[in-house]
């Protein structure tokens, strides 16, 4: 980002990557911390014609671009301990502010959702409306294990990823024998068939939802009460951005370890040409419904994170429209590139929040940036990338 | 006994709105190759649009007739479609299938919003006047409004002429021609643009009939039942077969009597209809991926 | 003679009123090379699709290695041993050339989903392995594939795509490779090339049957050692390139189309 200029082919030394990733990533979460913290509408505009400048300029220069991924490769450790260093203190940036330390909580939230949809969406180019619907299932599964069985927190993980990876095999079946659009109406009607029943039984609390969900504890420590550091104080809502961080780190380690297998390969041959995908051998359908399976699994484990922060649920916080911000999210971040979805999602988790004036337009402005990018940039912000093997 | 005459009459009526809504799906997914998921949100336009052009009409020249306001509203839906398919759809014509997809459902969000925000308190439901009030017949407690009658007579109508225009004019031929092949269809000299404008326009007129019959049965607008109302009409076209006119009719009346039987037989039925509906659905496309009437195509390798 | 590769009985298909193939009996050895040509819609291509499981024949039976795989899914009959090209190129178009040859492993690679999630060295140096070999594969190949491998295949030139759709079959090591008009597109150039390259594959796999769908003459007078006519979806002939083309019935097929 700071290295504009300079020929992709000269070969650099150690210290210059390590200074490149350093530049880089600090310009990163700076901006992050610029615009969370950002207050008024024009210092929202001007930093979001910062960020269009800056991918014009990506686009200009794409030289700039090899060298940051270039450094990167390199100063490896260099980058993990930087990063290890600005998402561990991002919190203390905003001091006793709890709202900002929310909307990060619920930025990294909505990143694990859009990594998991990314798997079809983006590697496989399956269409799915019902990731919000994973997401209640997760949820609404760990809260009722937790309110009527007294389960932890931590006990109830595996079983709500589980019955969720299950729905996810369910509304999967169904692509052995549809496609595109037909396959898109099954997921939205698999959407709508659990929103409606969230809201029907009793046992789920109908349209009130659950309520008093209790804060993960670990060995003897409350998520809930305020987290000291170093002689430091920060607000409770601390506890949540890292448990959240933990999962989302934990879903670019998946993401990226399914990339660089046979799987991930095979889906993308999927999304090339599905006929073509059958004549090297591959089984369409099981590689269909492992894409629906494996979004299930992460989405669900989101689910119980946001279920156990905010401690109350209801099932108008899973419906379409979440299924289709999260394809926003992966749209406008970049198919099949993790880096993008992320971005994609922290950028459309924000702006609404960011532009609350507009807060009534938030989901016009949705539709028209999905439609914007389709037709002007349809490979999103940060394009899918050509894979490199081994060495 | 009574109950079920109630029940058939509510039977028929939705299957008239399904089946004008499925109609729209069918003759646009089979020209243009694009599911128009906003197409639900097209036709729930209509009643707003009436309903602000009788209010502007009201002030200008009093006493002005409903039946104005709906003519027009019905020609701005269509020309609305006809302005969607040149600005937006046309450009997803030969895009991956997903794109088009997303694209459409994005678009049917914008339009629920747009009416949201420029219709005067557009957030909250209003009433929607009776189009045709009375009844025709009653017996006891049944009565079989004028309305249904008319929604009936219009569908049927409506139906006859669009079967007219497609297998006896010369614009008609073109349109099943685009939609059997367009390279071909090019190469006969065919203008496929004009035919996507014709089939869009005559959709959104299809959509908007239905969007007022469906304000007017409910006795209400909201701005957010162009998505229910598309999904059920995407539904009915898919479970009778897409791309086929017979289809999106039976697909229409199955629908429609699944809709009414889940009302009339459970108690909280009400709150069911589109669980039920949307098995249906799931289970047709898993069954029988081509719809009840269609034919499986094989696909070219 | 032992028992052939593939053998087909009967094999008919109708697609609505048409009847695209009509009761036709085939036999390949291994390491043959059988042309299979006809006039346009004769039924060359369906032929193939019903091989590979695209398609499931309405009537008649196919057995591959001695085992019967008619009806069976696509990816199974390929896992058995049969690689096929298409008549019109179908590439991983946004992928690049080297993923397209890795992708042809896929039957030869292992690796499940827990695996990748869990032991990600392992599952990393297999994909590093097969594209060790996808590389070798591309350098085998005529023409400069390999020095092509990391552009997107939807880049390459019409001749260097049906090259790539070849390696990215013969990637399985197939029992039987199916060529669909392997040349179209082709100038005589990259026709010869092709020969060439099909002769070299021959004898490094001589164990490999080949069946090629064919317009070009030179290349059915140059390579296959047994011709199959196919007309109106019915086989009209069965013999050495002489043979056929001397047989008045493969003549009259032929008459007005592409004279041989």
């Amino acid at each position: 980002m700071k290295a504009d200029g300079a020929p992709a082919t000269k070969t650099f030394s150690t210290l210059r990557a390590g200074t490149v990733v350093i530049g880089s990533s600090l310009a990163v979460a700076a901006f992050l911390w610029a615009f969370i913290t950002a207050d008024s509408t024009i210092a929202v505009v001007a930093l979001l014609v910062l960020l269009a400048a800056f991918f014009f300029g990506l686009e200009r220069y794409p030289q700039a671009e090899a060298v940051v991924v270039r450094s990167f490769a390199e100063a490896r450790v260099t980058a993990a301990i930087v990063w290890l260093v600005i998402v561990l203190g991002f919190p203390f940036l905003f001091g006793q502010n709890t709202y900002f330390l929310h909307l990060l909580v619920m930025c990294l939230i909505y990143s694990v959702l859009a990594i998991a949809l990314n798997f079809q969406l983006g590697s496989a180019n399956i269409p799915n409306f019902a990731t919000g619907a994973t997401y209640g299932i997760g949820a609404y599964c760990s809260a009722l294990l937790a309110l009527e069985f007294g389960w932890s927190f931590w006990a109830t993980l595996p079983f709500a990823a589980l019955a969720a990876t299950l729905f996810g095999f369910i509304i999967g079946l169904p692509s052995m024998r549809t496609r595109d659009a037909y396959l898109a109406l099954v997921t939205i009607a698999c959407g709508v068939i659990i929103h409606q029943l969230l809201n029907n039984f009793e046992w789920t609390g109908g349209p009130q939802g659950l309520i008093g969900i209790p804060a993960p504890t670990l060995f003897g420590y409350s998520f809930a009460s305020p987290l000291p550091v170093f002689g430091y104080t920060l607000p409770f809502q601390a506890n949540f951005y890292y448990l959240a961080l933990a999962l989302l780190a934990l879903s670019i380690v998946v993401a990226n370890r399914l990339h660089q297998s046979r799987i991930g390969l095979a889906w993308n041959a999927l999304r090339a040409d599905e006929i073509a995908a059958r004549a090297v051998g591959i089984n369409v359908v099981w590689y269909k419904v492992l894409a629906f399976a494996v979004d299930a699994f992460l989405a669900a484990f989101a689910g119980v994170v946001y279920a156990f922060y905010i401690s109350y649920i209801a099932p108008d916080n899973f419906t379409f429209l979440v299924s289709v911000t999260l394809m926003t999210m992966v749209i406008v971040g970049g198919m099949d590139n993790v880096i993008g979805v992320i971005l994609g999602a922290f950028l459309l988790t924000l702006l609404p929040e960011k532009l609350r004036a507009f807060s009534d337009y938030r989901l016009l402005f949705y539709g028209l940036v999905v439609i914007a990018f389709l037709m002007i940039r349809p490979q999103g912000l940060l394009p899918q990338r050509l894979r490199s093997y081994g060495a | 006994m009574e109950q079920i005459a109630q029940q058939i009459i509510n039977w028929l009526a939705l299957s008239s709105i399904y089946a004008l809504l499925a109609i729209g799906f069918s003759l646009l997914f089979g020209v243009i190759n694009v599911i128009q998921f906003s197409h639900g949100d097209v036709a729930l336009t209509a009643p707003f649009i009436a309903m602000a052009v009788f209010a502007s009409l009201g002030a200008l020249l009093p006493g002005a007739d409903l039946v104005v306001a709906l003519i027009v509203a019905i020609f701005v839906v269509g020309v609305l479609g006809i302005v969607l398919e040149r600005f937006l759809i046309r450009r997803f014509r030969t895009a991956p299938p997903m794109m088009a997809l997303v694209a459409t459902v994005a678009l049917g969000i914008v339009l629920r919003e747009l009416i949201r925000i420029l219709y005067p308190d557009g957030s909250n439901p209003h009433p929607f006047p009776q189009l045709v009030p009375g009844s025709a017949l009653s017996f006891g407690d049944v009565s079989l409004s004028w309305l249904v009658v008319a929604m009936m007579a219009v569908t049927g109508l409506l139906v006859a002429v669009l079967t007219w225009f497609l297998y006896r004019t010369g614009l008609g031929l073109r349109i099943r021609a685009v939609s059997q092949d367009i390279e071909m269809a090019r190469m006969l000299a065919i203008n496929p643009n004009l035919v996507f404008r014709v089939t869009f326009f005559v959709a959104s007129v299809t959509g908007a009939v239905a969007g007022l019959f469906y304000a007017s049965y409910v006795g209400l607008m909201r701005f957010d039942l162009g998505i229910i109302a598309g999904l059920l009409g995407f539904s009915a076209a898919v479970i009778g077969g897409l791309g086929n006119m017979a289809g999106a009719i039976i697909g229409s009346v199955v629908l429609a009597a699944l809709d009414t039987l889940v009302q009339a037989v459970f108690p909280d039925g009400a709150a069911y209809r589109l669980v039920v509906a949307f098995v249906l659905v799931v289970l047709v496309l898993v069954f029988r991926p081509a719809g009840l009437l269609g034919r499986t195509v094989v696909e070219k390798v | 003679m032992d028992e052939p590769v593939l053998r087909s009985l009967g094999l008919t298909i109708r697609f609505g009123g048409l009847v695209a193939l009509d009761q036709v009996d085939l036999e390949v050895r291994a390491g043959e090379i059988v042309a299979v040509i006809g006039p346009n819609g004769a039924g060359k291509s369906t032929l193939f699709n019903i091989i590979t499981g695209v398609y499931g024949p309405t009537e008649g039976r196919v057995w591959f290695d001695g085992k019967d795989i008619t009806g069976r899914p696509t990816h199974e009959i390929v896992a058995r041993g049969i690689a096929r090209t298409f008549q019109a190129s179908r590439l991983f178009a946004d992928l690049s050339v080297l993923d397209n040859v890795v992708l042809g492993l896929h039957t030869r690679t292992t690796t499940n989903v827990l695996e990748a999630m869990l032991l990600p060295g392992r599952s990393r140096r297999e994909l590093a392995r097969a594209a060790a070999t996808a590389e070798g594969i591309l350098e085998q190949i005529g023409g400069n594939l390999f020095e092509q491998r990391k552009r997107r295949a939807s880049e390459l030139a019409q001749a260097d795509r049906r090259r790539l759709e070849i390696a990215r079959a013969l990637a399985s090591q197939p029992k039987l490779l199916l060529l669909d008009e392997p040349t179209a597109g082709m100038d005589d150039n990259d026709t010869d090339a092709l020969i060439e390259d099909v002769r070299k594959l021959k004898a490094d796999r001589s164990d490999m049957a080949i069946v090629v769908v064919e317009h070009d003459m030179r290349l059915v007078a140059a390579l296959p050692e047994r011709v199959v006519v196919l007309d109106y979806g019915r086989k009209i002939a069965d013999a050495d390139f002489d043979t056929v083309r001397r047989d008045p019935r493969v003549q009259e097929a032929y008459l007005g189309s592409s004279a041989s």
